[in-house]
């Protein structure tokens, strides 16, 4: 019966869907009240079921419904369609990284230590390979979601990865689309707001011209929730190429726009902005080496337009102490810092410890901290750090500083620390940077940390103490870990509470040390 | 000492993500102490602080592991550890004559000759499926005469509690399909469409069961199968055997209530048939691993009574070899859905069947993956599959050979042959 079903070519496509949406509806609404549907007798299906008894309504309805189904799934037809396949991706130049080097990502994605792919993916890029094709959708899907991890991701996807990123909205941060001025700007044009700021902090990374370009095409429609975060985005590569277009951003009908306007222009020395407010600063601060107040603070009796313009808030507090710290920070956050030392004819140490004497010490440490992050001034930043003794207005100046630089202020900082407690600036300093540590400073750490847990073997590691340790792990040259391992073995052995972080230290050394000379070899 | 697998294939034996984890970091020479092996054994020991060390073992042909550790897993991270130990540093297990400890007797009894039992009649089951069949025709002809438009109102227990009553009356897998329906109603526009034609074709299939002693013998065994019923483990009553390199292309676990279930798809290189062993476990019994997909087994094959024979007992075993080439597959769709046309002729019961394809490319059309064949033709994928894209990723836009089941509505991939071996999609972590 099945047989010879599947092969009738007589009852066509149209009769059959016509007779199965009559049977639906009569079991909708239930054979008490709908008829069910008579099959014309003269094809083959309709005499089969010319059996079933009419009398029976149940009976026949479910016979009908058991027989067309059948019928349906066994002489179904693929459709046949063009398929909607892009074409392939465009000749791949990047050769795949070895299967050992597969297997080192396979286990960072399900492990632990997944803070390890930007190191793994930045040591595959370094080699010109690419991950292999099998993990680029979660590869993808990491960036998607986060976006500090995409200038990592972006280099090993090859023209494949890149080529699959194009094919779906939330992936378009890797677009191959974004490689042509043709092909980004229509890209631009499809995504909706969370794709332009996808696309644009990609442009940023690669052709920082082009990103704003990509900017100033829509900006003037842009709708004012997404004006911030899109302008935002141009923080990445900032030049003075970009201050026409954020000196109008200025006048913005959007607050938070005229806000990331000012911050970003007082990141350009050179700017008309910081120009404006040298000046404008000129008669804030007066120099007095020879007397006991060696910074004196004299405020502008008024506020005008021009230096709110240029983002010197006017904040609703009640003390007018407040206003004013606000007020000076806006200002000396703007004003390059060459100013002072040029027209003051002193060193950035001597105006550090002189801001320290004034009226205002913490209010003018912070601002020349703001003017000395935002310009990248390490001298400024040694100076600040130093004599305001690493405290929470001056700490993440750690930031800025050249590896060399921290390398000499971890190695003072380590001679003055006999013993480690929760307050030491050797432990803030270290907390605070960002890159891969100097040999030297993981030497010094490793021996600073073995000193203290040895002293102190009964206590439960700190929080802080501990968040170290396992940056530690992460960010110690891998040269070192033989080293490691075997000054932390006896430790490890003696001190039950420090054992597991320490066994950490230990494994993610050794797997960072494999995985990076796989990488090496292939 | 030959080993026919590889790093890949040995990890996907890890029953989660911990164990996979855990077995790794033990795969280390220093945690291990006196390696060893003899014939198809290895062995180690395990230290532990302060306790007795745990010793572990494992039978090569069968992959039976057995350790002193406390893990419910199987296998243990002890074991996994060691097997990804000898795979990488096999020199460090010396032959050695095996230490009292070692259990050389696996529990699985995995080598064994076909012998031909025949099942005996078990009249009692038969009677309480029927009664359970005919208590299922009531309430579906209720459903029908009072028409299926308030259905979405309903709470599943509705379902579950026929549900549970088919497994009561011993017809477990007609009691899952009844249980799955509480996710139908109101789930999609086309939801009566589906629900009527599950509710028919489970009506056909009570007509058959009530006439059962009446049928061919094949349509008898299909039957039983189709409810739940299946052969016992004693019942080797095969209509054939047949030995051939046996190519293990797809894995599929499940688990219903305390009950495992692993599905293991084969393809005969010679005779170009697709086989299906299946195998439960019930609670802590573990099931037999050594059926790793992208291994060939060479071996005899025990086909069941059926109309469209595909599940199979495994006999005689001589061993397992790394595949090196993908079999030949079929060619286009249309060719695939005539096969599985002819087979639903012969079997309207038939839940899924299998198709290996020559070379498939992959799309997406209004959110759901399709595959595609070079004459156009195509079949959806399941909704809200997880491996679109990494199929799209792996073909590159180009084809694959791919293995998978149809069930006459959707193809569901389980793996794909790409750089070289049998890819399992099960293994990989899913994006949507």
């Amino acid at each position: 019966m099945r047989a010879e079903a599947v092969s009738d070519q007589t009852h066509t496509l149209d009769q059959f869907n016509l007779n199965w949406a009559a049977l639906v509806k009569a079991a909708l609404l239930g054979t008490q009240r709908e008829p069910i549907p008579v099959i014309p007798s003269e094809t083959l299906l309709g005499r089969l079921l010319a059996r079933l008894d009419p009398a029976d309504p149940e009976a026949h309805l479910l016979g009908l419904a058991g027989a067309l189904a059948l019928y349906q799934q066994a002489g179904q037809r693929p459709v046949t369609t063009a398929s909607p396949a892009a074409a392939g991706p465009p000749g791949e130049t990047r050769p795949y990284c070895s299967p050992a080097v597969e297997q080192c990502l396979n286990t960072i994605l399900n492990s632990r230590f997944q803070d390890l792919l930007p190191e793994f993916l930045t040591a595959l890029a370094g080699r010109g390979q690419r991950a292999p094709a099998v993990f680029l959708p979660n590869l993808l899907e990491r960036g998607a979601k986060t976006t500090s991890l995409r200038p990592f991701i972006v280099p090993v996807l090859g023209a494949s990865g890149r080529w699959l990123a194009a094919q779906r909205a939330d992936w378009c941060y890797a677009s191959l689309e974004l490689d042509h001025w043709d092909t980004a700007l229509a890209l631009w044009r499809r995504v909706d707001g969370a794709g332009r700021q996808a696309v644009l902090r990609q442009m940023r990374q690669v052709a920082p011209e082009q990103g704003r370009q990509l900017l100033e095409s829509t900006w003037k429609n842009e709708p004012s929730s997404l004006r911030p975060l899109l302008i935002k985005q141009l923080e990445a590569n900032l030049s003075l190429a970009d201050e026409p277009f954020l000196e109008v951003a200025l006048d913005d009908r959007v607050h938070l726009v005229r806000r990331k306007a000012v911050e970003l222009l007082a990141r350009l020395p050179d700017s008309r902005l910081c120009g404006r407010m040298a000046a404008a600063a000129r008669g804030l601060l007066s120099w007095q080496p020879q007397q006991a107040e060696q910074i004196v603070v004299s405020f502008p009796q008024h506020l005008t337009p021009q230096l709110r313009r240029d983002g010197v808030s006017t904040p609703q507090y009640k003390e007018l102490a407040r206003v004013r710290t606000v007020q000076i920070i806006d200002m000396l956050g703007a004003v390059p810092l060459a100013q002072w030392t040029g027209t003051w004819l002193a060193g950035p140490e001597a105006i550090v410890r002189g801001a320290l004497t004034s009226r205002w010490p913490a209010t003018l440490i912070r601002g020349f901290a703001l003017a000395a992050e935002r310009q990248n001034n390490v001298e400024w930043a040694m100076a600040l750090l130093t004599y305001d003794n690493y405290s929470v207005n001056t700490i993440r100046l750690v930031d800025i500083l050249p590896p060399d630089q921290f390398q000499t202020l971890v190695a003072q900082l380590d001679a003055a620390t006999t013993l480690l407690n929760k307050d030491s600036s050797l432990l803030k300093v270290i907390r605070r940077w960002p890159q891969p540590w100097p040999e030297p400073v993981a030497r010094r750490w490793l021996a600073q940390m073995v000193r203290f847990i040895e002293h102190d073997n009964q206590m439960t590691p700190d929080g802080i103490l501990r968040g170290i340790v396992r940056q530690f792990a992460r960010a110690c040259p891998v040269d070192l870990t033989d080293l490691v391992v075997q000054t932390l073995a006896p430790v490890i052995a003696n001190n039950p509470v420090w054992q597991s972080p320490l066994q950490d230290v230990v494994t993610i050394l050794k797997f960072r040390a494999v995985m990076l000379a796989e990488i090496d070899q292939s | 000492m030959h080993l026919p697998w590889t790093t890949e294939q040995v990890l996907s034996l890890a029953p989660d993500d911990v164990s996979l984890r855990t077995g790794r970091g033990f795969a280390l020479i220093e945690r291990w102490r006196d390696l060893g092996h003899i014939d198809t054994w290895v062995w180690g020991s395990f230290p532990i602080k302060d306790k007795p060390a745990f010793r572990t073992t494992i039978h090569l042909p069968t992959l039976t592991f057995a350790c002193d550790c406390v893990s419910r897993k199987y296998p243990c991270p002890h074991g996994l550890g060691l097997l990804l130990l000898l795979l990488e540093q096999p020199q460090a297990f010396a032959e050695s004559e095996p230490p009292a400890w070692v259990r050389i007797t696996p529990w699985l009894a995995g080598n064994r000759p076909f012998n031909g039992n025949v099942p005996r009649p078990n009249p009692q089951r038969q009677a309480n499926i029927l009664a359970g069949l005919r208590e299922l025709e009531q309430w579906l002809r209720d459903l029908v005469r009072n028409g299926l438009a308030g259905l979405p109102e309903r709470p599943k227990r509705f379902w579950y509690e026929m549900a549970d009553r088919l497994v009561d009356a011993q017809a477990g897998e007609i009691g899952r399909r009844v249980r799955a329906w509480a996710e139908i109603p109101g789930q999609s526009p086309d939801w009566p469409e589906r629900l009527l034609s599950e509710i028919g074709r489970l009506y056909l299939l009570i007509q058959g069961f009530e006439r059962l002693n009446t049928l061919p013998e094949t349509v008898q065994a299909d039957l039983r199968v189709a409810v739940g019923w299946l052969p016992g483990p004693n019942d080797t009553s095969f209509i054939s055997v047949q030995r051939d390199h046996w190519h293990i292309l797809g894995k599929q676990l499940s688990q219903q209530g305390r009950q495992k279930i692993q599905q293991t798809w084969l393809w005969g290189e010679q005779s170009r048939r697709p086989a299906l062993v299946v195998e439960l476990g019930h609670g802590p019994q573990p099931l037999d691993l050594s059926l790793v997909v992208g291994t060939v087994l060479d071996a005899e094959l025990g086909f069941y009574a059926s109309a469209t024979p595909l599940r199979a007992e495994i006999g005689l075993r001589q061993g397992f070899t790394q595949a090196k080439f993908c079999p030949q597959g079929v060619a286009s769709i249309r060719l695939a859905a005539a096969a599985y046309a002819d087979a639903l002729a012969a079997n309207p019961w038939l839940t899924a069947w299998p198709v290996l394809f020559k070379a498939v490319r992959f799309g997406r059309v209004d959110q759901c993956w399709h595959l595609y064949d070079d004459q156009g033709a195509s079949w959806p994928l399941p909704e809200k599959y997880e491996y679109g894209w990494h199929l799209q990723a792996l073909s590159e836009g180009a084809t694959l050979p791919l293995f998978g089941e149809w069930n006459g509505v959707r193809f569901l991939p389980l793996s794909v042959w790409t750089g070289g071996r049998w890819l399992e999609l099960r293994l990989l972590r899913g994006v949507t």
